[in-house]
């Protein structure tokens, strides 16, 4: 069953209903009745910043039977924008660019869940015609369509001429034009025949409140009786181009002329201009808020429907007219003469005298009227059945032209090592927990071969490539990320590999019996993440090469558009090797950048392929080994894997006393230490936890979130520091506290690094025990600082911040029996005390 | 980073525009920051160092901070104060609007805000007074209550 999500926030929102509401109204109705369907309705919750969930069954009774109030369709129930499932629908077809929740904030984070995104695209009139929409709409609809454009996975248009706008837009603006489609929206009769006759009334013979919208008003039965009319239906707005027709009432018009329609934008000399006609209530009528009784009587009794628009996306009036019998002449334009096809008549929509010529010959041709009129008995609209038949058929279609995975079977893995002690020790764990696992490729140096086929006694099959094998002739190159990306790069050539495998590091081990749909499920890869890259900060002041890698990256990913998640989550992972060579090709010469692997591989996969790619959070334990390296962006929900460090098996080790070899009935064992680890996360977690609720509390005091800031002040051409009033931290614990530096204090002081002190001090302004100086170094515009605590609680306490610009440091160690060299001074430093509780 | 779409479309609609006659009266970097803002938080220290003139930064700001395109009233107001230096004024602007009443309703988180005014005025002032009042009324009697609901233009049904 196919599971989708269709926002609904606009027609939960406003407090009337515009045609694309109807629109949305419509569809919802009868896509909730596809048993093929598993449609779940979402909200936007600018509160929260989630949706949330709409229940489906009282959206119903609301919009379908009008029972109940829209607030009693909501649920308690909410969403996070990245809890979308992998491989689910996100149907966007409400009027969404006028949502706070920008779609070019939205879709990203959707397409890095692998949602597939769905847009109903009914026109491009404010880029088109930007004059006649209100300038704040042009603003959020470009915003919107550049989206749909960017991130789209399948759009639908209501009409053709929709279509070769936004094709045109495409190809103008340099975008790739998502697969596209035409579903002409449908138009049921109007609800008015289903009036019960007579209508039910109170003892005072007042029509009952609940069947009011059955009554006809009687300003419209006045309009009706001043004569025979032309009408108008839609929005009183320049685009609708009422202004035509009161030139063609001026000029002669042999017509009354009716106008319904809600008053609109930038209409108020149009308005001024109707009601100041020496013909208004005589033969010029504007009809506002008139219900669907009102306007199936005016479709009923018009001479005709005139539809002079400059633009439009469908045009519902021409088909509602047709569905009357009601002659229709309209504008000139491709989208009317597709939806009006031969029924209807055009004329030149900035000449009225047209217009006063057409409808004099239909008053002087009664016989060519009747036929006109004779002519629309034969016309069939679409229904809104079909067109939700339709629009789901597209959705169900679209996840199944999306492909699957054609491997059904992994049997193969895949290991770059150049310590065969340590896979060693990690395949009794693979053969014992991973028993699909037939066959193992190991990429080591020349050296390693003999003495792994000498001491492997196990049940798999090996398969030796050497680094010789793998660089042939090519230097390895020095650093360990780029030496890393460049081998695994140069491994996919290989031909032993299998299209599809799982790869792994000699310290990656299973915790537990698995199956392979941990890698592969319903057709789709699962890729494992455990980071966002743009989060990422990696140890300040010495970046390793991991670091340096995943900021390399995340700078590449960025650069091609790609999602940023961070891969390297140190367990195996599932690679296709076509995927993997298509990347390769597509970008000729990444191999020789120290690239992180995992994650441009499955950025790439996931942006290019999204049907076969799932996101997921990783399932691996110890990463990172010390839960204070930084902090968690999630915590895994279970461990499947252990990242193995051998100092946390020794004395003081979180693992003291248990196996780090396999022995049959490990589970166990591997059960008590995920209880371990996760503990030691929930105890970090609870102390992060007071400074999160401070954060949230400085918030609502404060209008702000806290943070530490280094700035130039511009004022004072100097440096300066912004701390905030008070902080607030658990005591004995590490926190990780924002600290901003201004990208123009480097520019100011150019060739200087920051170094950032803290300490806290007691009540008495005492240096507290266990709260030395704490010194970071850096030269980046951002850094989450980890302020180490001390374990004295404290009530009113301060906390000194120092920020000092210096010179950069040498970074060679004295020689033995050599001092350090003195420290140089700082060439400026600034420095605020705050209060600091401690709890 | 500017989206390359974004900034496309903005110029085929400035170019319809300017041929049916008119002209947008919001510049293109308001466009262009409002598709590339976070719609939920503002970065004041990012927001100070945006690479426009004193006119643009006011438009910017407003959709920054309030969400909206400046009103033209609230416009021609700062415009009066757009040569003042560039750093001077953005403070100005900031500092006010983050300090308003309609930016407390829009709950944007608002980040690294240095232009802070050291005395911000505290929120929900009038929540704060009904729970110090509250014990006070209900120890009231029930006629005095009455007259107080109705002085307040409480419905006493």
């Amino acid at each position: 069953m196919k599971k989708i999500y269709i926002d609904v926030s606009m027609i939960m929102q406003v407090s009337y209903l515009t045609g694309i509401q109807r629109v949305v109204r419509e569809t919802v109705l009868r896509l909730l009745q596809k048993p093929a369907l598993s449609v779940t309705l979402i909200c936007y919750n600018s509160e929260n910043e989630n949706f949330r969930i709409v229940d489906s069954a009282k959206f119903s009774e609301f919009f379908g039977s009008r029972i109940g109030t829209k607030g009693q369709c909501f649920t308690r129930r909410s969403l996070a924008f990245d809890a979308l499932r992998p491989g689910t629908v996100y149907l966007d077809m409400d009027n969404n660019w006028n949502c706070r929740l920008t779609r070019s904030h939205l879709y990203p984070i959707l397409k890095r869940s692998g949602v597939q995104i769905v847009n109903f695209v009914y026109d491009t009139i404010p880029v088109t015609h930007p004059q006649y929409s209100h300038e704040t709409t042009v603003m959020r609809f470009l915003s919107y369509l550049g989206a749909v454009m960017e991130y789209s996975d399948r759009v639908m248009f209501s009409a053709k001429a929709v279509e070769d706008a936004f094709r045109t837009l495409c190809e103008r603006t340099g975008a790739v034009c998502p697969p596209a489609c035409v579903i002409p929206l449908g138009c049921d009769p109007l609800t008015v025949q289903d009036a019960p006759d007579p209508l039910p009334m109170d003892e005072e013979g007042n029509v009952l409140p609940e069947y009011a919208h059955f009554v006809v008003s009687d300003d419209v039965k006045e309009a009706m009786a001043a004569g025979k009319y032309l009408l108008m239906v839609g929005t009183v707005e320049p685009r609708k181009n009422h202004a035509i027709v009161l030139d063609a009432l001026d000029a002669g018009l042999d017509l009354n002329v009716i106008i319904v329609g809600k008053i609109g934008w930038n209409v108020a000399e149009l308005r001024k201009r109707i009601v100041n006609h020496p013909l208004y209530q005589k033969r010029l009528f504007l009809l506002s808020g008139v219900n669907d009784a009102g306007i199936a009587e005016l479709y009923k009794n018009a001479h005709l429907l005139a539809f002079p628009t400059f633009d439009e996306g469908f045009g519902l009036p021409l088909v509602e007219a047709f569905q009357y019998g009601t002659p229709v002449i309209a504008s000139d334009i491709p989208v009317l003469r597709e939806v009006g096809g031969d029924y209807a008549d055009y004329f030149d929509n900035t000449d009225c005298h047209a217009l006063v010529q057409f409808v004099h010959e239909t008053l002087t041709h009664p016989d060519r009227y009747a036929q006109k009129k004779a002519a629309l008995a034969g016309y069939r609209p679409a229904t809104w059945d079909a067109f939700a038949d339709t629009l789901a058929e597209v959705v169900e279609n679209a996840s199944r032209e999306a492909g699957a995975a054609d491997v059904k079977n992994i049997k193969q893995m895949v290991v770059l090592t150049a310590r065969h002690e340590d896979i060693m020790k990690s395949l009794p764990f693979i053969e014992a927990f991973m028993p699909f696992i037939k066959e193992l490729v190991v990429c080591c140096p020349e050296w390693n071969v003999e003495p792994f086929k000498e001491n492997y006694r196990g049940r798999l099959q090996l398969t030796f490539c050497t680094d010789d094998m793998l660089l042939q002739g090519r230097p390895l190159p020095e650093d360990h990320q780029a030496r890393n990306f460049f081998l695994r790069c140069m491994m996919m050539q290989l031909d032993v590999l299998d299209d599809v495998f799982i790869m792994t590091d000699d310290d990656y081990r299973p915790m537990q019996p698995l199956t392979q749909e941990v890698f592969l499920k319903d057709g789709r890869y699962q890729g494992y993440y455990f980071y966002d890259l743009r989060e990422w900060q990696g140890t300040y002041n010495r970046y390793s090469s991991f670091d340096l890698g995943a900021f390399r990256t995340r700078d590449f990913l960025i650069s091609q558009g790609y999602p940023v998640l961070q891969y390297s989550s140190h367990q195996p992972q599932i690679i296709d090797k076509r995927i993997f060579r298509e990347m390769l090709e597509t970008h000729p010469g990444i191999e020789n950048h120290p690239y992180d692997e995992w994650s441009t591989y499955f950025n790439y996969g996931l942006h290019h392929h999204p049907d076969l790619f799932t996101p997921r959070p990783n399932v691996s334990m110890c990463w990172p080994g010390k839960l204070t390296s930084w902090n968690l962006y999630h915590e895994p929900g279970i461990f499947l894997f252990e990242n193995y460090y051998a100092e946390m098996y020794e004395e003081g080790g979180i693992f003291e006393g248990f196996s780090e070899t396999y022995y049959e009935g490990i589970e166990q064992e591997n059960q008590e230490k995920a209880h371990l680890f996760r503990n030691a996360i929930r105890q970090q977690y609870s102390e992060r936890q007071v400074f999160d609720s401070y954060s949230r509390f400085y918030f609502d005091q404060e209008g702000e979130y806290p943070a530490m800031v280094v700035y130039w002040d511009e004022k004072n051409r100097t440096a300066a520091l912004h701390v905030p009033e008070y902080i607030h931290f658990a005591a004995d614990c590490w926190t990780r506290v924002p600290v901003e530096i201004d990208p123009a204090i480097y520019e100011k002081y150019p060739g200087l690094q920051l170094r950032i002190a803290y300490h806290f001090r007691n009540t008495a302004g005492a240096p507290v025990l266990n709260s030395p100086w704490t010194e970071i170094v850096t030269g980046d515009e951002r850094l989450l600082l980890p302020v180490r605590s001390p374990k004295t609680r404290i009530k009113q306490g301060t906390m000194l911040f120092r920020a000092e610009l210096i010179e950069p440091e040498t970074q060679d160690a004295p020689a033995e029996g050599e001092e350090a060299p003195p420290r140089k001074p700082p060439v400026l430093a600034l420095s605020q005390v705050l209060s600091a509780v401690l709890t | 980073m500017e989206n390359r779409i974004c900034a496309a479309l903005y110029e085929i609609a400035e170019e319809n525009m300017r041929r049916s006659g008119g002209s947008f009266s919001h510049p293109k970097a308001a466009f262009l920051y409002f598709d590339r803002s976070d719609p939920h938080s503002v970065d004041v220290l990012s927001l100070l160092k945006e690479p426009c003139t004193n006119e643009e930064f006011v438009e910017i700001a407003y959709l920054a901070v309030l969400g909206r395109p400046i009103d033209a009233p609230s416009l021609k107001q700062w415009q009066k104060q757009c040569g003042m230096p560039a750093w001077k004024f953005r403070r100005l602007v900031v500092r006010n609007l983050t300090a308003s009443r309609e930016a407390d309703l829009c709950h944007k988180r608002i980040c690294h805000n240095i232009c802070r005014s050291p005395r911000r005025r505290k929120k929900d002032m009038g929540g704060f007074m009904v729970k110090r009042l509250l014990p006070v009324y209900r120890k009231l009697p029930q006629g005095m209550k009455n007259v107080i609901r109705k002085t307040m233009g409480v419905d006493n049904t």
